[in-house]
């Protein structure tokens, strides 16, 4: 079995487990400080991986998207402070429970929850992707084309709260990446004159500018806000209150079975995210939950739905990145990053061109989810601690320090910094103005493929358009995006009607 | 305070005005680069399209939406902010402007005066814009933190360090 393969390869290539037990742990840290996510450690330390070897490189990048979804439970469920947007949903029974004096039994279930749906998407990721993967290997330039239209009308009618705003955000990642020189003509475009513009925009300062830089300036805000230190509740004395009971397992093992399976479709979908899915686990659970009134004062079940839901989103996000090349999420795009630093394709041939790095960044996911299980089942008070301890004006100085570092490391160069700058400014004012930083970037990732595949597809025809409708499966995926185009338009508009009908009662 | 734009000021609830505002940046946005990529030469296209094909179609759409954008922003209904809201608003992102200011200060100050020097000033600064107070936050830790990351990255890890452009000039 190829994934035992994987096993003996990560666990006889000593820096490569180093590097995921040492994701694994960084991880847990990172989700648990509010604010900083997974995506914002990795892209800090992104340049760093150039001089990893591959697996290493995959590996630590991975652990860390994974354990810290898990970590952003602790202070949702301790300080009512999500760690990730991915806890949003958690602190709602999270802190009541930690409020009554039982927040060990609220972080042994979030673990609980978490590995299992952890555990269920990357088993299904290990042996589904392979298979999804060989019905596209038939698939030339016109099908790419149509799967990455699909996926930026997706991504951009579904990530953030306006349709318009998203889908702008998805143009405006293609625009950017368009700036240098065309890899076909070599014709400049849109570089002004300036040498620094004709070589284009690189990945990481932009990642870096919109996502940490972006989220600096608006922990700036927040931090001076509220200038106090996060203060930990007091625990019950009872052992009943500080571990997880079999009838509440009993009790939960539907909820978490429910929002897997939730969040295992969610994870596939590109653009939707775990912040989604553990808001749907929870409504859903509650939904069908014989004692509703009890959710939000402190239900062990909707710890349990959010995390199942939250982290079973992580394995299956990598089904399409893998299976078709397009990335779903940021995490995605920063693993798709690493794969690309170490000249590995993505896309369908992964599998019989890098199966043995595969396999084994698939090892060290599972390795990965046993240990955030042991540390967080056993430690997530001391990370609590630790978290209260230091106080996030300390924390977020040192981040804005490290983004211009990491920056200027993958090219030497002022101009990648001064990017960073730029897109910093220009992420917080789209996070302001409710555009979509990570369509933009999703977008960014994807553009040249893009449009290397329409203008393959116009060659390929003679120029002719209609190469796109001749072929079956390119015809499919416009049709996926443009149904959910539509459907999204349709949600919105009625959601609109009703709230107009309130006004105006 | 109340003479800072919209832009910095809105929250969850978007201002009519502010929509209106972003709706026309967008637009300029997109002709901007339209009659940019008017100037892309296609002179080796052959078959197929065209290096400006691309930008141009991407740039028509954004044109397109920001229009809509526009007449999405006409019809919102307008949202009044208070004179004492406005004016905590405002106050409230002086850190933001501070910072990123001090983020452009920073590169100019690396070109000129090399990376420790101009970390140790930059991280005093941001960490003053946080709220640090005492010998510890604004003295030492900036202090440690440069010389920290300049042994690591420089030494260790042996990037190649902006020289300094004053320091070339005192240097002959």
């Amino acid at each position: 079995m190829p994934i035992i393969d994987g096993f003996i390869t990560l666990f006889t290539t000593p820096h490569a487990l180093l590097f995921a037990v040492l994701g694994s742990v960084m991880g847990i840290l990172v989700g648990a400080i509010p604010g900083l996510t997974g995506s914002a450690a990795i892209a800090m330390i992104l340049p760093a991986t150039f001089y990893m070897p591959p697996l290493g490189a995959l590996a630590f990048v991975y652990t860390i998207s994974k354990s810290s979804d898990f970590g952003g439970s602790i202070p949702a469920i301790l300080f009512n402070t999500p760690g990730t947007p991915s806890a949003a949903a958690t602190q709602i029974d999270g802190y009541p429970l930690t409020q009554q004096g039982k927040q060990g039994k609220a972080l042994k279930m979030a673990v609980i929850a978490s590995a299992m749906g952890d555990c269920f998407s990357e088993l299904l990721l290990i042996f589904g992707a392979v298979h999804i993967a060989s019905y596209t290997e038939k698939m030339g330039p016109p099908e790419y084309f149509a799967v990455y239209c699909c996926a930026f009308i997706i991504i951009g009618s579904v990530m953030g709260k306006s349709i318009i705003k998203g889908i702008l955000s998805t143009l405006f990642g293609l625009l950017a990446v368009t700036i240098g020189i065309d890899p076909i003509t070599a014709a400049s475009r849109f570089d002004f004159g300036t040498t620094q513009l004709s070589g284009g925009l690189t990945l990481v300062p932009v990642l870096l500018g919109l996502f940490v830089f972006s989220e600096v300036l608006v922990q700036a805000v927040a931090v001076l806000a509220t200038r106090g230190k996060l203060m930990l509740a007091k625990k019950s004395d009872n052992p009943e209150d500080n571990r997880v009971t079999w009838p509440e397992f009993k009790r939960s093992l539907p909820v978490m079975c429910r929002s897997t399976g939730l969040g295992v479709f969610i994870g596939m979908m590109p653009g939707i995210g775990a912040a989604v899915a553990c808001f749907v686990g929870y409504a859903e659970n509650k939904r069908r939950s014989k004692t509703p009134e009890i959710w939000g004062k402190g239900a062990i079940e909707g710890v349990a739905a959010c995390e199942a839901a939250n982290n079973a989103v992580s394995g299956a996000n990598l089904i399409p990145l893998l299976s078709l090349g397009v990335p779903g999420s940021t995490s995605a795009v920063l693993l798709m990053g690493v794969f690309l630093i170490h000249n590995i394709s993505i896309g369908p041939m992964v599998f019989t061109k890098s199966g043995d790095i595969l396999y084994g960044l698939f090892a060290s996911g599972l390795l990965c989810i046993f240990l955030y299980f042991i540390i967080g089942y056993f430690g997530s008070g001391v990370v609590g601690r630790i978290i209260g301890y230091v106080p996030p004006r300390f924390v977020y100085p040192f981040i804005f320090i490290t983004t211009f570092v990491a920056s200027y490391a993958g090219r030497s160069s002022l101009f990648d910094v001064l990017t960073m700058c730029v897109f910093g400014s220009i992420g917080f004012l789209m996070k302001k103005a409710q555009f979509s930083p990570p369509a933009f970037i999703i977008a960014f990732m994807l553009g040249l493929n893009a449009e290397s595949s329409l203008r393959q597809s116009l060659l390929m025809s003679d120029g002719g358009w209609l190469v796109f409708f001749q072929r079956p499966m390119a015809m499919v995926f416009f049709a996926i995006g443009l149904s959910v185009l539509f459907f999204r338009s349709l949600r919105a508009f009625k959601n609109k009607s009703q709230q107009n009908k309130e006004v105006r009662i | 305070m109340a003479i800072l734009p919209d832009i910095l000021i809105c929250g969850e609830a978007m201002s009519k005005r502010y929509e209106i505002t972003t709706a026309i940046t967008v637009v300029l946005i997109a002709i901007f680069f339209l009659l940019a990529s008017l100037g892309i030469d296609d002179s080796f296209a052959g078959e197929g399209v065209g290096a400006s094909f691309f930008p141009k179609v991407i740039t028509i759409l954004i044109l397109g939406l920001g229009i809509m954008l526009l007449f999405q922003g006409f019809r919102t209904s307008p949202i009044k902010l208070s004179t004492g809201d406005r004016t905590e608003h405002s106050a409230s992102q002086i850190p933001v402007v501070s910072i990123i200011a001090l983020s452009f200060f920073y590169v100019a100050m690396i070109f000129l005066c090399r990376y420790w020097i101009s970390t140790a000033i930059t991280m005093f600064l941001i960490m003053y814009i946080f709220g640090n107070r005492g010998w510890l936050s604004l003295v030492f830790i900036p202090l440690g933190i440069s010389v920290l990351y300049y042994a690591v990255f420089f030494r260790a890890l042996r990037l190649f360090e902006p020289s300094g452009f004053l320091f070339d000039i005192l240097m002959g």
